[in-house]
């Protein structure tokens, strides 16, 4: 599961470190090409969602610290290959990817490092093994255009008022899944058990770095439900829902 | 005046010692007073004690521990104390008022303050009751054990107390138990979770002017059919070190409660609330405090100084187990270790003005502070307060006046006025997620309320047989529920509460062994929940030596119940008593029931007393 540190390196709110911060020290999975080893570590084990990961890249046992690098996760099936969403890896090799299903016998995932150093790229599949989760939600729009709805935070949803942060993606193509900025969404957590929400939520909505950002209340622990609706040029185009445990 | 409640209207609030000063805001309502001369009604319980006293009733949630009302408020509008300590409930649902904690057995008096007249109420609006309990007394060897069977819940009760002391030692033991089944209403209807198991205990040693006290209770298995939930257990401990020096009196204190209750007992496929789980809940409260009171007094006029300092603490959870094992279990606290610290001064004058013209001045000024420190609870209030602070300091305090003049040869007329400002509780300030059965509302506090002033004035007209008491009251910011959605409720300073009564008490003596009481009470309100109906309270008792009887009909807009009594002598020792309540076995259901739960229906009850 994400922890908390993973949202502050990908907001962009990126504080000095401190001893105490979780360390990204689980390997996801590792793979050489050529003289390069590239190993995938993040906090936890991978799932369907949002995933932070960091690359490292060796050469020789060294570490390199030059290159450029982007992640691609990648899924094979038996009878189609398709891609899903993945942020930009910044310097310190630290990305993100959206894992769309989990691994299977449906498929199997890869993530795909473009090592570039020099202008010369090599490419390493690394592959990652994904365990299922609920955190996203794939929908036909009304539109007609395929959606990616992804729970990104609470990671571990608490008693209390928390930030809650969405990512929306359409898929272009099947390797192509840009971020959507112009929807409007709305959303209502509720305890289907209890027959009751909370009060003083606040609908997501676009920031500047692409993600809905909005505030959720959880009165109780239990089972929540977030129903959210999506809105795009003034129609919905989609209703999906998330059941999340609060604890 | 004798008899098995001997009513003392006393003509001063606080000890006799000031009765130079004539004032009627106070009573006292003797229970122990000539117990083994003048007989007593049998087992009754401190709520019934006050169930038919002018101004009060009660609230029943079941057929045991009935919540006092005061001039139509109750609950936080209400000071129990007992022996001068306060005790704080465990129940967030008030299944356990503070009287539950005593038994009559060891209840000397009940000291009664209706509304906010003589600073015994500690700004609470309604009033305060102060159970004084029984106290060792040296050179005095006694023992009384007694016995009790009722019909109507096949309640089996017993009693034993035992008093020896010498010289300036003096010990006293008594303890209590009962076994209830479920009661029948009238017309036989059998009301199902409303049994019973209690023991209540109390060792008391006294050494010169010092003693210390115990009292212990433990209650099992309560059923509360207006409820939704029943009690478990409930127990409290409660210490005190009392040391009466001169005119002086000082009390160190301790009470410790933890009561747990559930619905494992229920069906609750089939409830409207919350249904298809079980709600295990737990509280408990610890209170500990310091209190004294000083008195100077003359020939015309009395001062009286009190101190009190006190830290409370509560806490409460719930689980809730969904029967479909799908569901995962939820919880929640209803109360996160709440603190509730308070310190006050309280001054309390009495004069003579000039000849038949008494005054009396009270003014109580407090602080208090109140805090929340359980993150979980922190973040839930959050939810609905975001700016709400963990801790607040609240100054709050009563003043009030009072002048009494005669206005014929035998009629008194006294008239008081009062402002008091009260803290909200730490229910209102800090609750969360709690049922209201008389609305249907779940309610979560607000830590945002502003304290709840009142306004009240008096009039009484006193006769050596009549006291008629009007009185209204006027409130700013009073804290109701306040409608949020078709589920809850959240608690509000609201504007425009306001409430007006009447009382009417008679005692009459026909003879010299027969008296003829009444009493009455009639109040109104506007934005007040939950006012009691108007009441008459009608009874005959005869005493003729060491027997006595008694006749007694309640008559409400709702039902009429007639009642009577008896206590026959068997030698020097012991005496039967043969009861019966709701002879016509009335189907009653009273207006501050939860749920509409009938009353009992007709209940004879046969007891026997020995007294040595």
């Amino acid at each position: 599961m994400a922890i908390a540190i993973s949202m502050a390196v990908l907001s962009g709110c990126q504080s000095s470190t401190s001893s105490n911060d979780p360390k990204p020290d689980v390997v996801l999975g590792t793979a050489t090409q050529n003289d390069l080893t590239v190993t995938l570590r993040s906090f936890d084990d991978a799932e369907v969602g949002y995933v932070p990961i960091r690359v490292e890249v060796r050469s020789g046992g060294r570490v390199v610290n030059d290159a450029e690098l982007q992640m691609l996760p990648i899924m094979t099936m038996t009878t189609m290959t398709h891609a899903a969403p993945a942020y930009a890896t910044d310097e310190d090799g630290d990305g993100a990817v959206i894992f769309s299903m989990p691994s299977g016998e449906m498929g199997t995932w890869v993530v795909r490092v473009t090592v570039t150093r020099a202008g010369q790229p090599v490419i390493v599949d690394v592959p990652v093994t994904v365990a299922a989760s609920n955190r996203v939600y794939s929908f036909q729009g009304t539109d007609g255009v395929r959606y990616l709805l992804t729970l990104v935070s609470p990671a571990s949803p608490k008693v209390g008022s928390q930030s809650l942060r969405m990512a929306l993606h359409r898929r272009e193509t099947m390797m192509s899944f840009p971020t959507v900025t112009d929807a409007v969404m709305l959303f209502e957590p509720t305890m289907p058990s209890m027959n009751h929400g909370s009060p003083n939520n606040t609908h997501p909505s676009i920031t500047t770095q692409g993600w809905y950002d909005g505030r959720v209340n959880f009165t109780m622990t239990g089972e929540w439900r977030l129903q959210f609706t999506v809105n795009r040029q003034g129609s919905t185009v989609g209703s999906p829902s998330y059941d999340v445990i609060v604890r | 005046m004798s008899g098995m409640l001997l009513i003392a209207l006393l003509w001063a609030a606080a000890p006799p010692d000031t009765s130079a000063v004539r004032m009627v805001s106070g009573e006292q309502i003797l229970i122990q007073a000539k117990r083994h001369n003048a007989g007593t009604p049998g087992l009754r319980s401190v709520e019934e004690w006050l169930s038919n006293r002018a101004g009060l009733a009660v609230i029943k949630r079941a057929n045991y521990a009935w919540d006092p009302v005061i001039r139509g408020q109750s609950a936080d509008r209400v000071l129990i104390r007992i022996d001068g300590m306060n005790v704080l409930p465990a129940c967030v649902d008030r299944m356990d008022p503070a009287t539950s904690y005593v038994d009559t057995d060891n209840l000397e008096r009940i000291d009664l303050s209706r509304g906010t007249f003589d600073g015994a109420s500690a700004g609470r609006s309604g009033g305060a009751l102060n159970l004084v309990t029984t106290r060792a007394v040296a050179d005095l060897t006694e023992a009384h054990i007694e016995t009790e069977y009722q019909s109507v819940s096949e309640q089996t009760s017993y009693r034993g107390m035992l008093n020896a002391g010498r010289g300036d030692v003096a010990f006293r033991v008594s303890g209590t138990y009962r076994h209830s089944g479920d009661y029948s209403a009238g017309g036989g209807e059998r009301i199902p979770n409303s049994g019973f198991r209690k023991w209540n205990g109390k060792l008391d040693i006294g050494y010169r002017q010092a003693r210390v006290s115990w009292i212990r209770d433990v209650a099992r298995d309560i059923g509360y059919p207006g409820l939704i939930m029943d009690t478990g257990r409930a127990k409290a401990d409660l210490f005190g070190l009392h040391v009466d020096h001169g005119a002086s009196s000082f009390r160190l204190y301790h009470n410790r409660i933890d009561h747990y209750m559930h619905d494992y007992a229920r069906d609750v496929t089939q409830r409207d609330v919350m249904p298809g789980m079980y709600m295990p809940m737990w509280g408990r409260t610890r209170t500990s405090g310091f209190s004294s009171e000083s008195l100077w007094a003359s020939n015309d006029r009395y001062l009286m100084l009190g101190t009190e300092v006190t830290y409370a603490s509560a806490y409460s959870d719930m689980w809730m187990e969904p029967l479909d094992a799908t569901v995962p279990e939820m919880w929640i606290i209803n109360l996160g270790d709440v603190g509730m610290a308070d310190a006050g001064v309280s001054l309390k004058h009495g004069i003579t003005l000039w000849d038949q013209w008494d005054a009396r001045f009270s003014t109580r000024m407090a602080m208090s502070h109140r805090s929340i420190s359980h993150p979980d609870a922190i973040a839930v209030l959050r939810v609905y307060r975001p700016e709400m602070m963990e801790r607040r300091w609240i100054p709050n305090g009563s003043a009030s006046i009072s002048i009494a003049t005669d206005i014929g040869p035998r009629l008194m007329t006294e008239l008081s006025a009062s402002v008091s400002r009260r803290v909200p509780s730490h229910i209102e300030l800090y609750g969360y997620y709690l049922y209201q059965p008389f609305d249907g509302f779940i309610y979560y506090g607000n830590p945002e309320l502003k304290p709840e002033s009142s306004l009240q004035m008096e009039l009484a007209l006193v006769s050596a047989t009549n006291t008629l008491r009007t009185y209204v009251v006027a409130y700013d910011g009073y804290v109701a529920g306040v409608k949020q959605d078709e589920m809850f409720k959240e608690y509000r300073n609201i504007q425009g509460a306001r409430q007006i009564g009447v009382e009417w008490e008679s005692e009459m003596a026909l003879s010299e062994s027969v008296v003829w009481t009444h009493q009455a009470s009639a109040v109104h309100g506007e934005r007040i929940p939950l006012l009691p109906p108007f009441r008459y309270d009608t009874t005959i008792r005869v005493v003729r030596g060491a027997g006595m009887a008694e006749f007694n009909a309640v008559l409400t807009g709702r039902y009429q119940i007639l009642g009577g009594m008896t206590q026959i002598p068997i030698g020097s020792l012991v005496k039967v008593t043969l009861a019966i309540d709701n002879a016509l076995d009335s189907r009653v259901v009273e207006k501050l029931t939860p749920g509409q739960i009938p009353s009992p229906g007709r209940n004879v009850r046969v007891g026997v007393i020995g007294h040595w």
